[in-house]
């Protein structure tokens, strides 16, 4: 009978899954310039996740990458990133279409804020009773040219552009 | 609203090659001795399947960022970690940890709970919920703590949230609404066995929780409890008491998108009280209640609920009996409108039946012998963000109609102002009535003198104004300031009749301190202060004596310090000491007192606790009956217990 408790914050959790989004998400070799640059997740806007993001990646490659978290004040300094997180603050300054036109890039981008610009993005997080669920855009992923694993589509709701559902 | 929440690890996780995960899971999720797990809870949850990942449950940041850092209102959640690790063994004696909140036995069965003032036994202006069903009680108007009693265990969190909330939570949320939560049947499975001995009291309980179907989940309970008589200074103190009672939870998810719960208890309790020096009996009070809730979110992450609820009650005493019947339904719908609106609105409606018989009937009655009533209500609260994540603003209004009132308009507006993560100023200004109880509007002598035939409700305006900052990770505090404004108060009229004849204000501080050195080392303080100047109305009848009894229901000065150790992984030590004002007009002294609580976790499924509470005087009083006749009050006692807990797993 355990009588500490700790706290799990929603943004741990998520910090995993973008974690494991780069292990079940193939990227094209051209999203890197070359076999030593880094695999760099992006934050754009308020940074939700504190030290969580930090901790989870620490040590980690993916491909033999290793991956770095930069924090983005602007959309436009998103060059180089290959899986971008869009806060909530970060939308009223956002293009509509600015998120999509990362796909040119093949940036995974994720957001779980219901925001015009981030409609379009290619893994949503939902919310529903205290859980987290993704909701992935087929046609996004696909014009980033990013090949995502089954055991990503399995559990997740599938929807394709201009938001089917 | 509320602000921390233990997180549980949603179970479905089978399969012995997760158990090194699980374990991990385990001591990040529960706080089980990092000893027992062999990988960090980073580590462990990087392990998971995007299956698994996605059955963890987690605290919605927007939940808990609004409630730590920029909730327009004064909010305190207490967790279960601080309920077991504090032994309380009652609700009342947990809510003595929450700032703000005056607590007092009145006797050893029955207690005073009340917020910014108007304490008794009968405090009839805060609302108490249990998992969305309300226990007050519309007899006298308040909450009869002494038929309550929950298994500790299985309590999820305890949501304060001080001055009126009448917009979200009905007539009656005058001074504040407290908000019982038990934990989801997925996170109380398997068995559990808690045992409870001490001077003053001993119970037992016995909960088993299983699966029930895929995603559905389900636990039932049962409970006794026996009270010992406090400290009475002449004669038979006479207030033992006894509960027992037995219940049930089911949730399950149906789908992505819907979820329920159902939920239901019956109980007992019989409860001793002295009404003079010569008569002493046992009040009988039973309960049955089953409640369903639907869930639905929707794509945008919009949530419609429908909750409906039947609960009995049956009162039964030599002065009066009455049992009611009380059907409850409501709908609620989270709606993001736009960008910048965040839309809740709902309505409900109540029903309530109910059958009164006195001990001299044709003398004294509460007449109709039977009633029936109704409530009804919708109110809608939009918050705006007028700047994304700095500045906000919520207007809600709600309407209510009753039997006992003309319909009612209950408005709230806030402002919450968020420079940063770490600093909130918040202000709002709210109207909350309460509205008469079933005894005030229709306690009648001789078939003919209605006594409460010209009162009506009893309204506050609020004006309240908040600060709350984060000082580097280990210190936090959070201050409220409030000014109410109270008209048409209850009085009694020359020649007995109840009136509406005072009014005045009520001001006060509420400061919440917390300071953690170190990750093993927590310190809680709490400052309430609080003076209420009430006066009679010109036209009224009533004399000045009872403003003074009103106003001196509440100290006017109270603090406490908690201390929280870790003083290893398998043992931790809590020591609450607590000062409280004298209460002038019930000649009850001040007093400091301390309770301490050590658990000890002996194997990785039995926990013992060994808890001291009130170790500074053999006993003394807390808080009088407000009204004599009613009863006559006994002093709290020094009491030490041993609690066992078996939960094997």
């Amino acid at each position: 009978m355990a009588i500490r408790a700790a706290t799990l914050d929603e943004y741990q959790v998520k910090a995993v899954f973008l974690f494991n989004f780069t292990q079940f998400v193939e990227w094209p070799a051209t999203a890197f310039a070359d076999p030593g640059a880094p695999f760099v997740i992006g934050v754009l806007g308020q940074d939700p996740f504190g030290r969580h993001l930090d901790q989870v990646v620490e040590g980690e490659r993916v491909n033999g990458h290793r991956i770095v978290v930069r924090r983005l004040d602007r959309i436009e300094d998103a060059a180089g990133v290959h899986i971008l997180y869009v806060d909530r603050s970060a939308g009223p300054q956002l293009a509509p279409d600015a998120v999509s036109r990362l796909d040119a890039q093949s940036t995974l981008t994720v957001s779980d804020a219901d925001l015009q610009a981030a409609r379009d993005v290619v893994i949503r997080f939902l919310n529903a009773n205290n859980r987290i669920r993704l909701r992935i855009n087929v046609n996004s992923a696909q014009s980033a040219k990013l090949v995502l694993s089954s055991k990503l589509l399995r559990p997740a709701e599938i929807v394709g552009r201009e938001g089917a559902q | 609203m509320t602000a921390k929440e233990n997180i549980d690890h949603h179970p479905p996780f089978r399969g012995a090659s997760r158990a090194t995960r699980l374990a991990a899971l385990g001591a990040l999720v529960l706080g089980v001795p990092a000893a027992h797990a062999t990988t960090s809870p980073v580590e462990a949850l990087k392990e998971m399947s995007i299956e698994s990942l996605m059955n963890v449950e987690v605290v919605s940041a927007s939940r808990r960022a609004e409630s730590t850092q920029s909730t327009p209102s004064a909010s305190f959640v207490l967790t279960r970690d601080d309920l077991l690790r504090t032994g309380v063994t009652s609700i009342p004696d947990a809510l003595r940890l929450v700032p703000g909140v005056q607590v007092g036995h009145v006797d050893a069965n029955k207690w005073a709970v009340s917020m910014r003032g108007f304490n008794s036994r009968e405090a009839n202006k805060l609302l108490v919920l249990v998992d969305g069903r309300s226990i007050y009680d519309r007899l006298f108007s308040g909450t009869l703590w002494e038929a309550q009693d929950f298994l500790i265990e299985d309590i999820d969190r305890i949501e304060v949230i001080r001055g009126p909330g009448g917009t979200l939570w009905g007539a009656n949320a005058f001074n504040g609404v407290i908000n019982i939560v038990t934990r989801r049947a997925s996170d109380t499975q398997g068995v559990l066995l808690s045992a409870n001995a001490g001077a003053e009291e001993r119970s037992g309980s016995a909960r088993f929780g299983g699966q029930v179907g895929d995603s559905q989940f389900a636990r039932i309970y049962v409970k006794g409890l026996e009270r010992e008589t406090g400290y009475a200074t002449t004669g038979d103190p006479y207030d033992a008491a006894k509960s027992r009672r037995a219940g049930f939870r089911w949730d399950g998810d149906l789908g992505l998108a819907d979820a329920f719960t159902m939920s239901g208890e019956v109980s007992r309790a019989d409860t001793g009280i002295r009404e003079t020096h010569d008569l002493v009996q046992d009040i009988r009070h039973e309960g049955r209640n089953v409640l369903l809730r639907w869930r639905h979110t929707g794509a945008s992450g919009n949530v419609l609920q429908l909750q409906a609820f039947y609960d009995y009650v049956l009162f039964d005493s030599m002065g009066y009996t009455q049992s009611r019947d009380t059907w409850d339904l409501e709908l609620q719908h989270h709606w993001q409108v736009a960008e910048r609106h965040a839309l809740v609105w709902g309505a409900g409606v109540r029903r309530m039946q109910d059958h009164t018989r006195t001990a001299y009937p044709g003398q004294i009655d509460i007449l109709p012998l039977h009633r029936t009533d109704r409530v009804q209500n919708a109110f809608a609260q939009d918050t705006i963000a007028l700047l994304p994540e700095r500045l906000s603003l919520v207007l809600g209004l709600k309407y209510e109609e009753t039997d006992y009132a003309p319909g009612e308009w209950l408005p709230n507006v806030r402002v919450a102002w968020t420079p940063d993560a770490n600093h909130t100023l918040w202000g709002a200004v709210s109207e909350a009535t309460r509205v008469p109880s079933r005894i005030e509007s229709d306690l009648t002598f001789f078939n003919a003198i209605r006594l409460g035939g010209n009162f009506g409700s009893e309204k506050v305006r609020a004006y309240e104004l908040g600060w709350r900052e984060r000082v580097g990770e280990p210190f936090w505090y959070d201050l409220v300031l409030f000014y109410n404004d109270f008209d048409d108060l209850r009085t009694s009229e020359a020649g007995g009749p109840l009136g509406n004849g005072m009014y005045g204000r009520g001001r006060g501080a509420e400061l919440a301190v917390r300071w953690q050195p170190t990750p093993r080392l927590r310190f809680d303080g709490a400052y309430t202060r609080l003076a209420s100047n009430l006066a009679i109305a010109p036209g009224s009848t009533a004399n000045r004596g009872q403003a003074y009894l009103m106003e001196g229901l509440a100290p006017r000065h109270q603090g406490s310090l908690r201390s929280a150790l870790d003083v290893s992984s398998r043992v931790t030590l809590d020591a609450t000491l607590r000062r409280v004002g004298d209460l002038p007009a019930l000649r009850i002294p001040a007093y400091t007192d301390l309770d301490v609580a050590v658990n000890v976790e002996l194997t990785r499924s039995l926990a013992l606790t060994l808890a001291g509470r009130n170790l500074l005087h053999p006993h003394h009083p807390e808080q009088g009956f407000a009204n004599s006749a009613t009863g006559l009050t006994t002093e709290i006692e020094r009491t030490a217990y041993a609690r066992l807990v078996w939960e094997p797993n």
